[in-house]
């Protein structure tokens, strides 16, 4: 399909928010393994004379997720009513924003095969959450926990033209909320949660298509992919009919990705959106803005960037650094105060056979990860080889030993007397004069020289200098 | 601006409502709603013009700081509502 039709895809995502108490009520927002309906209250349920006040710390969290996605901040603000009957919804309506979302004209850049791509954000809005529906043989059951727990709606403009620009752009965007502390975004606790606007547009064309398809409801990256890949099939195979695909609202079947239409579609009109009445309207001051922009930190990107431009660290172990808040701080404590040419082995390290050790072997209490620094360095300064660095590093993280102690037990000190080195090549040479001809002829067959005296050395030896030296002899 | 409500007009409030309605309950409601809206239909006679955008209330920036008290007994929040319960949770038979 790839080759007839271009996609055009928006995304709309819904990040819940890490405060202690709801979004317009006291009760508690930690809902997960609580016994149903335990934290709801008058407000909740938007029960009669009920008073809705918005929670100082939620909206907080908003600007400064619409900060860091570099938007515009609505100075003067209001929440509205979105009118909807669903039964996980008691009141019969969200409170929600309409025409004044708190952010507004944002971006968020990510990286793409052809370089970086600018993502508008259209508006970043706060809402509350529903409560819980349990569907099951023949009855559904409410829980109203989670209803009123803050929740942030990112809107995106319809930017993205591959799924894997959809994919990047969800991770970064989790990274992204992780790293200011707005969300744990944990998606297999519906933390995070993607609504999906696509359409297909023949290659070449430049306006949008005169059709969208939106899918609601997709609890996870993996399943967005899938739903991607079902809808383009299914609208490529409508408009290579010389049809034009329905414009409607589409479900998941189950997690596969495939999609079914649903019945009933509201349009705008029918949320038939209003001002809250029950919440006065909220201005925000410059100094609002300027108190939370100093819990800005360094996002995952321009934290990417400066790994590789200042420490020269290769962009695949950066990306797997950046990628999450624990590790990236673990990293940079490891390395705080470390030579600035050693760092970018220790991130080759640290990503490769650190966390090889991590999945694969059990850490002993005595292990400190700075062992992995005074490796590194011991290796760059060649004072040991990397293969005995590799086994010393096992040996330190399963044992507990230090790198010293391994290092006098296994004798692998590296032999950096070149006296001896060239006691062991002269005598190499002597005992295998084919081979001393056979280099000559051949350089490449010097290797032979390089193996077996390194064998005498008992590999404690840096291999080039050896092989320097047999080929300087071989003159 | 439109003062009177059509049959179509109740039947699709109905269905956003998830209300069922026979033809003749939309036929009376249609005139009913139609009757209140050309009631209200009076407050388009006042002058606006120039009168900006305003909240109910003078007051601005009303909020409560993020501090979780507690919630309804879950006993209370059972009663409270008309439908049965299990376990906890509130049971309607199924949306599905």
């Amino acid at each position: 399909m790839e080759s007839n039709y271009e996609l055009i895809i928006g995304l709309e995502v819904h990040v819940q928010s890490k405060t202690k108490s709801k979004m317009f009520c006291s009760c508690d927002s930690n809902y997960f393994n609580t016994p149903p309906n335990t934290h709801v209250c008058p407000v909740c349920f938007g029960l009669p004379g009920a008073l809705p006040v918005p929670n100082r710390r939620a909206v907080e969290l908003c600007i400064k997720t619409s900060l860091a996605l570099n938007c515009e901040i609505s100075k003067d603000t209001k929440f509205d009513r979105k009118n909807y009957f669903y039964p996980d919804l008691p009141k019969g309506f969200q409170i929600s924003q309409y025409d004044k979302p708190i952010g507004l004209n944002g971006n968020l850049e990510i990286e793409t095969v052809s370089g970086l791509k600018r993502i508008g954000i259209t508006r970043v809005h706060q809402e509350e959450d529903t409560g819980k529906s349990i569907h099951n043989n023949g009855e559904t059951f409410l829980d109203f926990n989670k209803s009123g727990v803050p929740l942030i709606e990112i809107v995106s403009e319809p930017d993205f033209r591959t799924k894997e620009e959809v994919t990047t752009y969800c991770k970064r965007l989790r990274q992204i909320v992780r790293y200011l502390k707005i969300s744990n975004a944990d998606m297999e606790r519906g933390e995070m949660r993607f609504e999906l606007n696509m359409s297909l547009r023949k290659a070449g064309e430049t306006s949008l298509p005169n059709y969208k398809v939106e899918v609601k409801n997709i609890a996870s990256i993996s399943v967005l992919e899938k739903v991607i890949d079902y809808e383009i099939r299914r609208q490529s195979e409508i408009l290579d009919q010389g049809e034009t695909p329905k414009q409607e609202t589409r479900g998941l079947i189950d997690m596969t990705g495939e999609t079914t239409s649903q019945r009933s579609k509201e349009n705008e009109a029918d949320y038939r959106y209003f001002p809250e009445p029950d919440i006065p309207l909220i201005e925000i001051s410059d100094e609002m803005i300027s108190k939370i922009r100093k819990e800005l930190v360094e996002l995952p990107q321009q934290k990417k960037e400066r790994y590789i431009k200042d420490f020269g660290i290769e962009a695949s172990n950066a990306e797997t650094i950046i990628s999450d808040v624990q590790t990236y701080k673990e990293f940079e404590t490891l390395v705080k105060n470390t030579d600035k040419a050693v760092i970018f082995e220790v991130a080759k390290w640290y990503t490769g056979e650190y966390f090889a050790l991590q999945n694969n072997s059990i850490k002993n209490s005595n292990f400190s990860p700075s062992s992995l620094v005074e490796l590194v360095t011991l290796v760059t300064e060649k004072k040991i080889t990397r293969a005995n660095a590799k086994d010393a590093l096992i040996e330190s993280y399963t044992t507990g030993k230090t790198i010293e102690e391994i290092i006098k037990e296994k004798g692998y000190e590296v032999v950096s007397d070149m006296g001896q080195i060239e006691k062991v090549v002269d005598t190499i040479m002597s005992s295998n004069p084919k081979a001393v001809d056979d280099a000559r002829k051949n350089p490449n067959a010097a290797m032979f020289l390089v193996g077996q005296a390194m064998r005498e050395l008992k590999g404690q030896a840096d291999a080039q200098s050896v092989k320097d030296l047999i080929m300087s002899k071989l003159k | 601006m439109k003062k009177n409500i059509t049959v179509e007009d109740v039947k699709k409030i109905a269905i956003l409502a998830h209300i069922e309605l026979t033809d003749e309950e939309a036929i009376t409601y249609a005139k009913q709603i139609g009757a209140i809206l050309t009631y209200v239909e009076k407050l388009n006679e006042v002058d606006t013009k120039g009168v900006e955008f305003k909240s109910q209330t003078d007051l601005k920036n009303v909020f409560r700081e993020d501090i979780p008290k507690p919630s309804l007994d879950q006993k209370d929040v059972l009663r409270n509502r008309l439908s049965k319960s299990k376990g906890g949770s509130l049971v309607i038979s199924s949306v599905l």
